[in-house]
């Protein structure tokens, strides 16, 4: 009887791990794509200010004018960062006319202004990218096109 | 014996199992590992990626594959849609994924398919459907046409990269302004740090009627390669006529708002001096309109081979020197240069020398009396009528060349 007993016990817990590795696991790993929060110092007028950075947002969860942070090479920025507006999201269209950014035919208030350049577009967004800008367009997507989902860091809550 | 037997069972059975659970702890671990170092190398390729740095990408993003080849994300960032093999492995890849993930499989199914110009691509719905139809036209040499994408529909940045790149090589084929504007300006957004974005802009700016002179001559200081900018603006001219002296301008780095003489002159100069890619049949055909053979004649040892021959007779022939006519080696019997026979008496020869246009040599000529030349202030000219003063009498031999070419000779009595 002991010998059953004992033989039922590693029995189930073979199966234990068996299940744990075959649902548990990918059930982790996918929670650990859930959005999370940290802290990010961004650079204000006169310093750098802290804001709350949720990180992990899958795009679909972007909507215009939400602030987000996205990467940077170190020779772009002292610490690998830069900020701006999501203008456009997938499917959105972006065009430049007279100096003007429009998304979806209407101008995009936070955007600088693009005198330089000519008319262009329009730009469908593609699948997984976000089309993001700056006052200065020095690093935003008029500089280096949409930003796909590998180069945000995340969405930042309250920024102005 | 029994309990002997039964112990010694157990014994064996704990050992089985423990070795199981060691089995299935070290697969776990492998499994885990696995597939962490394949999750951080996608992000590496990505991060590689996007800093332009393909070889290592290509490198991190087949350890990714390896690690996890059942993982779209992975699989698609080492996939060469361009390659026999690796179609296979999207075909594989597709019957182990579903919804979403099956979906961009068979986008890029179709996409390989495409590229590597084989038939049947499976049906693709929304925007990159559109754009796979229209790449697919574009690659078996169909004309190009506008493409317009369904609304509320996301193409895939691969998807659109090419079908666009197709579109304006096949706009920029059949010199479609309208269509080489849109593809150029919609590229120029999708990839402007692309080193060929400053050069898309200015294609737009180029052909964009508002575009103003200040911000195209802008646009042409962005591009770093002037080389290729010249040879831009080259194949642009025929499709913005209407601006083509002020794009070769401001190709060549003139001031386009000179006046059309000066600019013209300034033009031609610069063409002459640099090897350009300005469109030189182009130019000398504004000189011919404008009257300016000098300025034609400065761009023919600038002109490609094939335009040479045509040109320099046309130069000639609006100059109207048969002499310089006979020097080109014109075969053309109404354009040589004939003579009549000369009429002499004591001390002058005299003979008329043009073509059958009536054109007379405007350059010299050489006259040798009994092989002697004559100098030039005894050849006394009046439109085709030549008229030589000599001492000479009696039998006195003639031989009249006009472009190194003899165009009279005789025996003549005075």
């Amino acid at each position: 009887m002991d010998l059953l007993k004992q033989l039922l016990v590693y029995v189930v817990l073979i199966v234990a791990i068996w299940l744990a590795a075959t649902f548990l696991l990918p059930l982790l790993s996918r929670a650990s794509m859930a959005p999370d929060y940290s802290e990010i110092d961004v650079p204000d007028v006169e310093h750098y200010k802290t804001y709350s950075l949720e990180q992990n947002v899958p795009v679909r969860q972007l909507s215009q004018g939400q602030a987000v942070c996205y990467r940077l090479t170190k020779g772009e920025s002292t610490n690998g960062n830069g900020f701006g507006y999501v203008a456009a999201i997938p499917g959105d269209t972006v065009e430049i006319v007279g100096g003007q950014l429009l998304v979806n035919g209407s101008p995009y208030k936070r955007s600088g202004p693009l005198a330089s350049h000519p008319d262009e577009g329009r730009l469908v967004v593609p699948e997984n990218h976000v089309y993001v800008v700056t006052t200065a367009h020095s690093t935003d997507s008029v500089a280096r096109g949409p930003m796909p989902a590998a180069a945000l860091r995340g969405r930042i809550a309250e920024f102005p | 014996m029994i309990d002997r037997i039964g112990t010694r069972n157990l014994g064996f059975a704990q050992l089985l199992l423990a070795a199981i659970l060691l089995i299935i702890g070290i697969t776990l671990a492998m499994s885990s590992w696995n597939r962490w170092t394949g999750i951080s190398d996608i992000g590496t390729a990505r991060s590689r990626l996007m800093e332009g740095n393909a070889e290592a990408a290509k490198s991190r993003a087949s350890s990714a594959a390896r690690a996890l080849p059942n993982e779209p994300a992975a699989v698609l960032l080492d996939i060469d849609i361009a390659k026999d093999p690796d179609y296979a492995r999207l075909e594989t890849l597709e019957r182990k994924t579903k919804g979403e993930q099956q979906q961009l499989v068979r986008t890029a199914e179709a996409l390989s398919l495409i590229a590597r110009k084989h038939e049947g691509a499976p049906e693709i719905a929304g925007a990159d459907g559109v754009l796979l139809k229209a790449l697919t036209e574009l690659i078996k040499g169909s004309p190009p046409a506008s493409i317009v994408l369904p609304k509320d529909s996301a193409p895939h940045y691969s998807v659109l990269v090419m079908t666009y790149v197709a579109q304006l090589q096949a706009a920029l084929r059949v010199q479609d302004p309208v269509l080489v504007r849109e593809a150029a300006g919609v590229l120029a957004l999708l990839m402007p740090s692309h080193p060929e974005g400053r050069a898309l802009e200015f294609v737009a700016g180029a052909l964009d009627p508002a575009c103003d002179l200040p911000r195209l001559q802008g646009l042409a200081q962005q591009v770093t390669d002037k080389k290729k900018l010249q040879a831009i603006a080259h194949s642009l001219a025929g499709m913005a006529r209407e601006r083509a002296a002020q794009l070769d301008a401001v190709v060549l780095g003139i001031n386009p708002s000179s006046s059309p003489e000066k600019l013209l002159e300034l033009q031609v100069q610069a063409a002459a001096a640099q090897d350009s890619g300005v469109d030189i049949a182009g130019l000398a055909r504004r000189c011919f309109d404008a009257g300016r053979m000098d300025l034609a004649k400065l761009l023919l040892p600038k002109m490609p081979p094939t335009a040479l021959g045509p040109m320099r007779s046309a130069i000639l022939n609006q100059e109207g020197d048969v002499a310089e006519l006979a020097k080109a080696g014109m075969t053309d019997a109404t354009l040589a240069p004939r003579a009549s026979k000369a009429r002499c008496r004591k001390g002058l020869i005299a003979f008329q020398l043009s073509n059958d246009l009536g054109m007379v040599p405007k350059s010299a000529i050489i006259v040798k009396l009994n092989g002697v030349d004559v100098a030039a202030d005894k050849i006394t000219r009046n439109a085709s009528l030549i008229a030589i003063d000599t001492a000479l009498t009696g039998s006195v031999s003639i031989e009249v060349r006009a472009g190194n070419r003899i165009v009279y000779s005789d025996a003549l009595t005075l």
